[in-house]
């Protein structure tokens, strides 16, 4: 995983006395079930990056990824005194944001999102997207990842929502199953079916690499 | 591609994800060592696998704090923020409305009286007893009554007029002789008949003009009677003095022929 998904914290004042990530986000967790505001934007700014890059590859369009992204943190803060503490606070949040874009998604007309408007959707995303591409190694960077964006679209969105969670959130078998709420069998069978279409459709820029 | 190729391509992307027992490993990479094809393909997985596991996460455009203000959220919201504890003690105070408003509902009936509905819980109210109003004048009864006690009152007064005619008449009769009596007699019958006659036509017609004041009614019945009245005192004065002048004539007539028969004797 690189820098930018590593989460920031950014309040020094609240971690004075904790000692590691977990330790601090349990306390964040624990602040926002007794209605600590405060605390649970801490829990924003740790975790804003992944979900909304979850979002963004789940759905593919930056808007409804943005919107998507705020309604899995007001659901999350609503329900936040629903979590039980024996459970990673992630994988709880990753379930919320993986229902709402599978809502999203069941919502969509039929295949509108896939083939027609891939590239659309792509160009939309590079655009609002600030540029940091300053020379040619970043600039073939980003085509790549623009390519796996768009190749992501092929998808059952089941079968994405694994790859995501396996792939750019490295989440394990366990972690996938319990987020999904399925049995690992089924998670493992989603991640081939899935792999497979993205080997046909990723295969011929293997060169990229 | 062989069947044994097949077998070992579904093998290939459990091999890169880590997802085959030793025995399973080992006679992939065995089979590709020895079969190009699948190898390539084996390779071209890798190669997919790095793409994605190459994927950055991009910058968020904003930041995605909640506010107090957006968290406040629907009542539903509101109710799944309770602990569990007062979610119950909510949840069983809303059954409790309901059915408390449910039983109302099928209890309460709904009656239209005098223009305004009156709503009860249960058994409606008995029907309040109409507000005693203001007796209303029947005057037709009241006329009717008055021209009756009218007609009664004339009625009577005829009677004791007549009765008290009958014992003058009587009281004279002693003085006058038997075919005056009878004449007085048929003469007081008659108007005794007349006036009943008259008595009851004159009823009859106030009751068929009903519309006519009573006062009205009352004096043309009087005037009727003064004017009978004032014509039986003539008849029977008339017939007084008539009696009287043949009682007059009779002893003339008498002397006449007692003079004539003492002539005659003599």
């Amino acid at each position: 995983m690189t820098e930018g998904s590593k989460p920031m914290l950014l309040d020094q004042g609240l971690s004075g006395s904790l000692s590691s990530d977990r330790d601090m986000e349990s306390d964040w967790v624990a602040a926002s079930q007794r209605g600590d505001n405060r605390a649970f934007n801490q829990l924003v700014l740790k975790w804003e990056r992944q979900i909304y890059n979850l979002t963004l590859r789940m759905l593919h369009d930056p808007g409804e990824a943005e919107d998507t992204t705020q309604e899995v943190f007001l659901a999350a803060f609503r329900n936040i005194r629903r979590f039980r503490k024996d459970a990673r606070f992630s994988t709880w949040l990753y379930r919320i944001a993986v229902n709402h874009c599978l809502s999203r998604l069941r919502r969509r007309p039929q295949g509108v999102h896939v083939s027609l408007d891939a590239e659309r959707s792509e160009e939309r995303i590079m655009s609002r997207l600030p540029s940091r591409a300053s020379h040619e190694g970043e600039i073939l960077s980003e085509e790549r990842q623009s390519r796996v964006r768009a190749a992501l679209q092929f998808l059952q969105p089941e079968h994405r929502a694994v790859l995501e969670l396996k792939f750019f959130q490295e989440l394990t078998f366990e972690e996938i199953a319990a987020v999904i709420e399925a049995p690992v069998s089924t998670i493992k069978s989603r991640l081939y079916a899935g792999l497979e279409v993205m080997r046909y459709r990723l295969g011929a820029f293997a060169s990229d690499i | 591609m062989t069947a044994t190729c097949r077998e070992y391509k579904s093998y290939i992307p459990r091999a890169i994800l880590g997802d085959l027992s030793q025995e399973e490993q080992k006679a992939l990479d065995q089979h590709l060592a020895e079969c190009s094809p699948c190898n390539r393909e084996h390779r071209m997985y890798g190669d997919t696998v790095r793409q994605l596991s190459a994927g950055q996460n991009v910058p968020v455009p904003r930041h995605f704090f909640v506010y107090p203000e957006e968290s406040l959220g629907t009542p539903w919201h509101a109710f799944l923020r309770m602990s569990r504890a007062w979610q119950a003690a909510t949840a069983t105070v809303l059954l409790a409305l309901g059915f408390a408003s449910l039983l109302a509902i099928s209890r309460l009936q709904i009656r239209s009286e005098d223009g305004a509905l009156v709503l009860a819980f249960g058994t409606l109210p008995e029907r309040k007893p109409p507000a005693p109003q203001a007796p209303q004048m029947d005057t037709s009864a009241l006329e009717a009554r008055i021209l009756k006690a009218a007609a009664e009152s004339s009625r009577q007064d005829n009677l004791e007029f007549l009765r008290t005619l009958r014992a003058e008449m009587a009281r004279s009769n002693k003085a006058i002789g038997r075919e005056q009596r009878a004449l007085l007699e048929r003469a007081i019958n008659n108007a005794e008949l007349r006036m009943g006659q008259l008595v009851s036509t004159t009823a009859a017609n106030l009751e068929r003009k009903t519309d006519r004041s009573v006062q009205e009614v009352y004096r043309k019945v009087s005037l009727e009677r003064a004017r009978d009245l004032a014509a039986v005192d003539n008849r029977i004065n008339l017939l007084a003095i008539n009696g009287e002048v043949k009682s007059t004539q009779t002893d003339a007539i008498l002397a006449t022929l007692l003079q004539v028969a003492e002539l005659r004797m003599q």
